[in-house]
């Protein structure tokens, strides 16, 4: 059965106070930028994002004022340094921030996964990390060490950008396995809601290659060069010019640029998205 | 810096001896002092270390190449040609078995007894700086040895408490560690621009191991904020030998990506590696 809708359907599917997580590889590879922007004009607000490796979407939707509180394991531009957005709103105190250590994420991420309401864990033990997030003590029943028991992430809404998938929502993975690809396929299989956004749409190549399954998606997008101003790999390169010329400035200095910048591209005629 | 080294060859250089031949390393592609110091270890007295590789773009095993300017501004190099590549999901399943020996960390507070904060400058409440979480507390537990190193030594560096605790040093010493079943063995010690430490004592409080050439004693202890345990007798820090001084500037790190490091350096370094991908381009 066909999934496919269009990007600006997709966006409103979007309840305000949504758990949500993106895709995403390196700071800038995979991006699902034009959902993101879409999130923006279709008004949705008080989302909570949860993200392994947070970047310029959440960032862009910091902004852009829709984002209640931040729920990753890392959220900045890597290479290009912080989120400026981010920043800002963290020391002003707009949004909750919920700080995650990696394997806690990932560790969340598991036992949603298998469909367990916690995992047995051995991390962050002794950090503020653990105390912060509630994190609660068990007893192993065999040996009676201590472990952390980490509860299953809920996620309502999963957003992928991918290079190319069918209308069944069939995914094919990348050319090249980049960082934290498989992290992706985890966040697609929790959350209630999947939404895939492909810069192709067509069957997949290889069936070695399906990454994830139509019994995983719920929506599917024609979203060509929907990462950018991130890259996708066979598709094309991340357009640094535009982030480190354009979005920085303007994110960093807040305010006046800022709007002014979020109106040209994500509300305006220049927006690409359309 | 005497003797015709600079202060960030010094560092790179001990921090490489801490490597042990075979170790098998988590390195994060974003810390190029830490990166040219294993490219440094593999070629000088560690030929069987083996590292995951991080990288920006690709997690991979030992790529070949060992010149961190090229893997820098040509980053699929990081990915091929290389021993594999490895998920995300499969280098953590091996961290949590215990399977990483070693691991760089760089904190923005250490105290006495190596609980690390890479979290957040200014109060809680509200943060001065927020910096974005890193696997620092995960690390902390379950990577065999942590080497901790900073750019800066102070007493904010080394305060008697941390703004916040990110990572687990030595709590109740070694019995926290074995009550929670943790591969890890916690932070082996710590290099500074101005001595190396480490938590050889019966209670694993820092301790002062050595200090660099042209430093002494009173000079650390008056800029660490907590209290360190000083030895009668306090050898100066073993300086570089020609070999390995030739091999980072060299063969490891002509173009000083390590540079990326030092608040000081930081700008022309930039700048020389933009160049770099320039002429690469």
């Amino acid at each position: 059965m066909s999934k496919l809708t269009s990007l600006e359907e997709a966006a409103t599917l979007v309840g305000p106070g949504a758990r949500i997580a993106f895709g995403g590889g390196g700071a800038l590879m995979r991006r699902p930028m034009a959902f993101a922007r879409a999130l923006l004009r279709a008004e949705v607000r008080d989302l909570d994002v949860h993200q392994f490796l947070g970047g310029l979407e959440t960032d862009l939707l910091i902004g852009g004022g829709r984002v209640r509180s931040t729920n990753c394991a890392y959220l900045g531009l890597l290479e290009h340094g912080q989120a400026p957005c981010f920043q800002r709103a963290a020391r002003e105190g707009a949004i909750t921030v919920r700080e995650y250590s990696e394997f806690s994420f990932m560790a969340a991420l598991r036992a949603a996964d298998m469909g367990l309401p916690f995992i047995p864990w051995k991390t962050p033990w002794g950090s503020d990390i653990a105390a912060d997030l509630g994190f609660a003590e068990i007893e192993d029943p065999y040996s009676g060490a201590r472990l952390l028991a980490i509860p299953a992430m809920r996620l309502d809404v999963a957003v992928l950008q991918v290079a190319r998938a069918d209308a069944d929502g069939y995914v094919e993975l990348p050319e090249e396995p980049d960082l934290v690809w498989d992290y992706d396929h985890l966040i697609a299989r929790v959350a209630t809601m999947t939404i895939v956004c492909a810069e192709e749409i067509g069957s997949p190549r290889d069936p070695a290659r399906v990454a994830v399954t139509g019994r995983e998606v719920s929506h599917v997008v024609h979203c060509p060069r929907g990462a950018w101003p991130a890259g996708m790999h066979g598709c094309y390169r991340p357009d640094v010019e535009h982030v480190t010329g354009a979005y920085l400035p303007a994110a960093q200095a807040g305010g006046a640029a800022l709007e002014e910048y979020l109106a040209h591209w994500a509300h305006g005629e220049e927006s690409t998205d359309a | 810096m005497p003797d015709g080294f600079e202060l960030d060859e010094l560092m790179c250089v001990l921090m490489a001896r801490e490597i042990h031949d075979g170790d098998w390393i988590n390195h994060g592609a974003v810390v190029p002092l830490a990166g040219a110091a294993l490219m440094l270890a593999k070629h000088t007295h560690a030929p069987g270390l083996e590292f995951f590789y991080l990288g920006t773009e690709f997690n991979s095993v030992s790529p070949a190449v060992t010149d961190l300017g090229r893997l820098m501004t040509e980053p699929q190099l990081a990915c091929s040609p290389s021993r594999g590549l490895m998920s995300h999901y499969d280098i953590m399943s091996l961290t949590l078995r215990g399977g990483a020996d070693l691991q760089f960390l760089r904190p923005v507070q250490i105290d006495a007894v190596g609980n690390v904060n890479t979290s957040i400058i200014g109060s809680r409440e509200a943060p001065k700086h927020r910096f974005h979480g890193i696997a620092v507390a995960d690390a902390m537990v379950l990577v065999g040895r942590v080497v901790l190193y900073v750019t800066e030594h102070d007493e904010r560096v080394f305060p008697r408490e941390l703004g916040y605790r990110t990572g687990t040093g030595h709590v109740e010493g070694g019995a926290w560690r074995e009550r929670i079943g943790a591969p890890g063995s916690g932070p082996a010690s710590v290099i500074t621009p101005l001595c190396v430490m480490d938590f050889e004592t019966p209670d694993r409080r820092a301790r002062l191991r050595s200090v660099h050439p042209g430093v002494d004693v009173d000079q650390v202890v008056a800029a660490t904020g907590f209290e360190l345990v000083v030895p009668d007798d306090v050898p100066s820090s073993d300086p570089p030998t020609a070999l390995e001084l030739d091999v980072l500037r060299t063969v490891v790190d002509p173009l000083a990506t390590r540079h990326l490091e030092f608040k000081q350096l930081r700008r022309d370094a930039q700048e020389r590696i933009a160049a770099a991908e320039a002429a690469r381009a």
